[in-house]
């Protein structure tokens, strides 16, 4: 996942938006108490959403305390760990490990220089977590693993279809939410397809932003069609990125409506105005900011 | 790996309850949490994520059929039906089952001259329950064009067409890109549902 599954903080109230943070803190401790303080770094908010997901799938209490952390050493931050179990966190925490260390592996295979070095410096301090997380999510680390293997094939094929190249990201959340169900096949059934759409919302997410650095480095990207190759020269033109960004955004619709009718089937309890606020909101509202800084800045800023 | 029905003990024709019941059986017996014994809790849980992933590639498997993706783009055309309206009710039953995968092959054995509205409509269904909601739409738009009086069409096309401009339901937030025209079409929809089910929403149509 790539940030883009986050609340829409303006229609959050304060609760919820402390709720929401102190996941986060809850979550960023379980990383490094599990995995040590590097593998806590690139986490976001995106492993949050999963662990609310699962606060409220489970209807786990939760307790809030102060505590201190290497990033906020002056003032204590209110903490979220949940009452009985530490599960929730734990399996957000090995699912983050195991996409991380994937996502780096597959930058090895950037056509740009810069993005492959940054993998290559990266890739040795994940080496440890990931066979560690390994051990607890054997059957996770399989699916992604082939899903990434899928997206390799994909990728030198060139094919032009969205749904073809959105298919091995969401099939990683597909496997990801799937096992949130527990031992219940309906839920199961249920939250795999939310996964599914989840993925493809993110893929296709992804796909746009990442359009204009594709296009400059020749990397895959199925929103780069051939009319728009006509139409840009060195650079994409800014009526192509329009052209991608629209096609990016009926796509995304339809994805998320079909979302919605699978969100309704599921109960989140007391995570529920916390979870209604990410997906009908937060995950439009993130695709508009993604929209936006690509139709207007010609240089994205790298996250 | 092993193979998945046999890991829950049912046959490969079983449908989808008989999967779930099996499914449900097994995690009863092995529930890491019934055994106190650290070493059994173990073993339980080993067993629990075979059947776990037994139960999904199950489920995986009737959607999109054995080998992964691109395996939905291999069209085979052997022979096919006779009298189609008859396939085409059994290709309902079988995606209304949840048979994604024998569906989508029985469509496509379906001679290319014999694709009418009917066949792009249920071959968009097939991959809108796959999650390739592109593709969906392209059949579902095919279907409508070839047959605009279909209501049943038309339904599917409005509602594809309704999310494509931002709709998702029961959202507690507001839903503004809903037009004066969708609203009513679908109040009309809501109320042929209702008269379906017996009752009436609109009484005087």
């Amino acid at each position: 996942m790539f940030g883009y599954v986050k609340a829409y903080r303006p229609m959050l109230r304060v609760c919820e938006l402390d709720l929401y943070k102190g996941v986060y803190c809850g979550l960023c401790k379980t990383l490094t108490e599990r995995y040590g303080y590097t593998s806590s770094l690139p986490l976001s908010y995106d492993f949050v959403f999963l662990t609310i997901a699962q606060i409220g799938l489970n209807g786990c209490e939760v307790k809030a305390e102060k505590k201190r952390c290497p990033t906020h050493l002056i003032r204590k931050t209110s903490c979220i760990s949940c009452m009985n179990t530490d599960k929730e966190f734990e399996y957000s925490a090995d699912a983050q490990v195991i996409l991380t260390y994937h996502k780096l592996c597959d930058d090895l295979y950037d056509h740009s220089i810069k993005n492959k070095l940054r993998a290559l410096a990266a890739l040795p301090f994940y080496i440890k977590p990931y066979r560690q997380a390994l051990k607890h999510q054997h059957e996770l680390a399989k699916s992604v693993r082939l899903a990434m293997k899928d997206q390799r094939s994909i990728e030198r094929s060139r094919k032009l279809s969205l749904d073809m190249a959105a298919q091995p990201t969401a099939d990683i959340m597909k496997a990801i939410f799937r096992q949130t169900g527990g031992t219940d096949p309906q839920k199961r059934d249920t939250l795999a397809e939310f996964g599914y759409m989840l993925g493809r919302y993110v893929y296709l997410a992804d796909a746009l932003d990442d359009i204009r650095d594709d296009y400059k480095n020749h990397n895959y990207n199925p929103l780069i069609t051939r009319k728009l190759c006509i139409m840009s020269g060195k650079e994409l033109s800014d009526e192509a990125v329009k052209l991608a960004a629209d096609k990016a955004q009926s796509s995304i619709f339809l994805t998320l409506g079909s979302m919605a009718d699978v969100y309704n089937r599921l109960d989140f309890g007391s995570m529920q105005p916390i979870m209604d606020n990410i997906v009908f909101l937060g995950l439009k509202n993130s695709f508009f900011e993604v929209r936006n800084n690509v139709v207007d800045k010609k240089e994205r800023k790298r996250k | 790996m092993n193979d998945p029905y046999k890991v829950l003990g049912i046959s490969p024709n079983a449908s989808e309850d008989e999967i779930k019941s099996a499914y449900k059986k097994l995690v009863k017996k092995y529930h890491p949490d019934r055994y106190q014994d650290e070493a059994m809790a173990e073993l339980a849980n080993e067993k629990m994520t075979e059947i776990n992933a037994a139960y999904d590639q199950i489920m995986d498997e009737r959607k999109n059929g054995g080998s992964g993706f691109g395996s939905s783009y291999s069209y085979r055309s052997t022979s096919g039906g006779s009298s189609s309206s008859g396939v085409f009710a059994d290709i309902r039953t079988m995606i209304h089952a949840g048979r994604l995968a024998e569906a989508d092959t029985r469509l496509d054995s379906i001679e290319p001259s014999q694709r009418n509205a009917e066949w792009y409509f249920l071959k968009g269904t097939v991959y809108y329950q796959r999650g390739w909601l592109n593709q969906a739409y392209q059949f579902i738009q095919r279907a409508y064009q070839m047959e605009p009086n279909n209501g049943e069409y038309a339904r599917a096309y409005s509602q594809l067409n309704n999310q494509r401009r931002g709709y998702m339901s029961s959202n507690n937030y507001s839903n503004n890109t809903m037009s004066t025209g969708d609203c009513l079409s679908s109040l009309c929809i809501a109320d042929c549902c209702c008269e379906m089910m017996g009752g009436d929403l609109i009484p005087c149509c």
